[in-house]
């Protein structure tokens, strides 16, 4: 007997196909009684209304989920940067070459991932650190304190055993953000120090007029690197222009501008540090259309 | 060009190879991690990450290998590694819970933009491999084979898991915390949940 015997397929028709099965169904994804399950769905109201429905959601869920591309810088210069760094840092031999390929490590795969497991052991160690201080308080021997103090734990600086636990000051980044801040409750004892906030870099549209059908927009942008060079990127849904880069000036300020049609609207503007790949700032909220804001 | 001769290339280390595989893959492997993880600096790092272990890899794999679901299974790996390490941080009280990215917001058109932050929230609230199975299907067109591939299971398992899947975005949307401006949307959150 074969699937397509018409003696066959009614017994089946009878039963309502699993809802893994529907799904799968008006999603186009192969299954053995296609044939089947249609012929069901159209005589089986209830397995018919819950087709509709996961249509509905399906294209929902598809509307939602596939608008969001190209938003993204460029990654290809990034990822041959680090591959060449790694590879650079892994011919390194010696102290020194493992201590590279740790600093490495620490600005490389894992280095968001690795802020917080060192965090979290500062955390212990400061708390161990609170226990043994008001354990001391507690029973009044002064001298332990002033013995802790004395040796040096009370610094603001990592001791030598946990030198590769903690980030290098200067970890080039491709994109910079803030450390994690450990709040540190009081204000005797300071184990980290307090972490600067850093500004993230970030662009404006700062002046804008209209020439007939096109408009000149022009950007501006902040808290970049002095003295580097900032390209600005025009992202189309389809492709991206990208402009002549700038200098940042000594206040981390730069300026630059285009002109557009008033039908070819951008839906993103980026702009890249090029001298150092670390930073870039992104600006969505553009104007469409002629029309003076 | 073959698969086959991708690969070849690739193991070979050759530069052409790798800055094509990145230029044709970075889009959707970062906006599928954006997705996952609800966060475009996180995503972009996580991406990176991607394709740094492709580079360092794939001179282990074979010939044979569906080279976009083996890359999109380390993108998976990455992303649902991070938001366990996030949840502990979240747990421990280390990290506050972020708000919602609005970065997503920023895609397509404005009336979109908050059924795709209700559609992200209902995402964010599920197991994170359930929402990947979402996200890989609907967000990046897989079929169940090619999500089998990247999980490493078969058609029918995917079939189930998307479906329970499904089913569980259904039974979250709209339940988020966060509220959007304007309290109503596009798409009916009755409809979603119904």
């Amino acid at each position: 007997m074969t699937r397509h015997d018409g003696r066959a397929a009614k017994p089946r028709l009878s039963r309502h196909p699993d809802k893994s099965i529907l799904l799968a169904y008006i999603r186009r994804q192969p299954l053995d009684d296609r044939l089947y399950i249609q012929q069901h769905i159209e005589h089986c109201e209830r397995c018919s209304q819950q087709c509709d429905e996961y249509k509905h959601l399906s294209s929902s869920l598809e509307d939602a989920l596939m608008q969001v591309r190209r938003l993204y810088p460029r990654l290809t210069s990034h990822v041959f940067y680090a591959s060449a760094e790694e590879d650079s840092y892994e011919s390194g031999s010696g102290k020194l070459g493992a201590a590279r390929k740790q600093s490495f490590r620490n600005y490389g795969s894992e280095r968001r991932m690795a802020r917080p497991q060192v965090t979290i052991l500062l955390v212990l160690l400061f708390a161990m650190l609170l226990t043994t201080v008001a354990y001391a308080v507690s029973t009044n021997h002064t001298s332990l304190i002033s013995n802790i103090s004395h040796q040096g734990l009370a610094t603001t600086q990592p001791s030598p055993d946990l030198g590769n636990l903690v980030p290098p000051p200067q970890v080039t980044s491709i994109r910079q953000r803030p450390s994690i801040h450990t709040p540190v409750p009081t204000p005797v004892v300071t184990v980290v120090s307090t972490p600067v906030a850093i500004v993230k870099p970030s662009i404006v549209i700062c002046g804008t007029s209209i020439i007939g059908s096109s408009r000149y927009l022009k950007i501006c942008g902040n808290h970049f690197t002095p003295g580097t060079m900032v390209r600005v990127v025009l992202e189309y849904p389809k492709n991206s222009r990208s402009l002549d880069p700038v200098t940042v000036d000594a206040k981390g300020h730069f300026e630059d501008g285009f002109t557009i049609a008033c039908g070819d609207i951008p839906i993103a503007i980026n702009a890249d540090d090029q001298s150092h790949k670390t930073e870039s700032a992104m600006l969505t909220d553009i104007p469409k259309g002629c029309t003076s804001t | 060009m073959t698969d086959v001769q991708v690969v070849d290339r690739l193991r070979a280390r050759d530069a052409q190879a790798f800055c094509s595989l990145i230029e044709r893959l970075q889009q959707p492997v970062t906006g599928y991690l954006h997705r996952l993880v609800g966060d475009r600096e996180a995503a972009l790092d996580l991406a990176q990450d991607t394709f740094l272990q492709v580079y360092k890899e794939i001179v282990k794999t074979s010939s044979e290998l569906a080279l976009d679901a083996w890359v999109y299974r380390i993108a998976t790996n990455y992303g649902l590694r991070y938001l366990n390490r996030r949840r502990l941080r979240q747990f421990v009280g280390l990290e506050e819970r972020e708000p919602f990215d609005t970065n997503l917001m920023a895609a397509g058109l404005e009336e979109q933009a908050e059924t795709r932050i209700l559609v992200q929230q209902a995402l964010s609230m599920m197991k994170p491999k359930d929402a990947a199975f979402l996200q890989l299907h609907y967000g990046d067109g897989f079929t169940y084979e090619e999500i089998g591939q990247i999980f490493d299971m078969g058609s029918e398992a995917v079939r189930k898991r998307v479906a329970r899947g499904v089913e569980k975005f259904r039974a979250a949307y709209g339940k988020g915390p966060i509220r959007t401006r304007q309290g109503s949307s596009r798409l009916s959150r009755e409809g979603m949940r119904k």
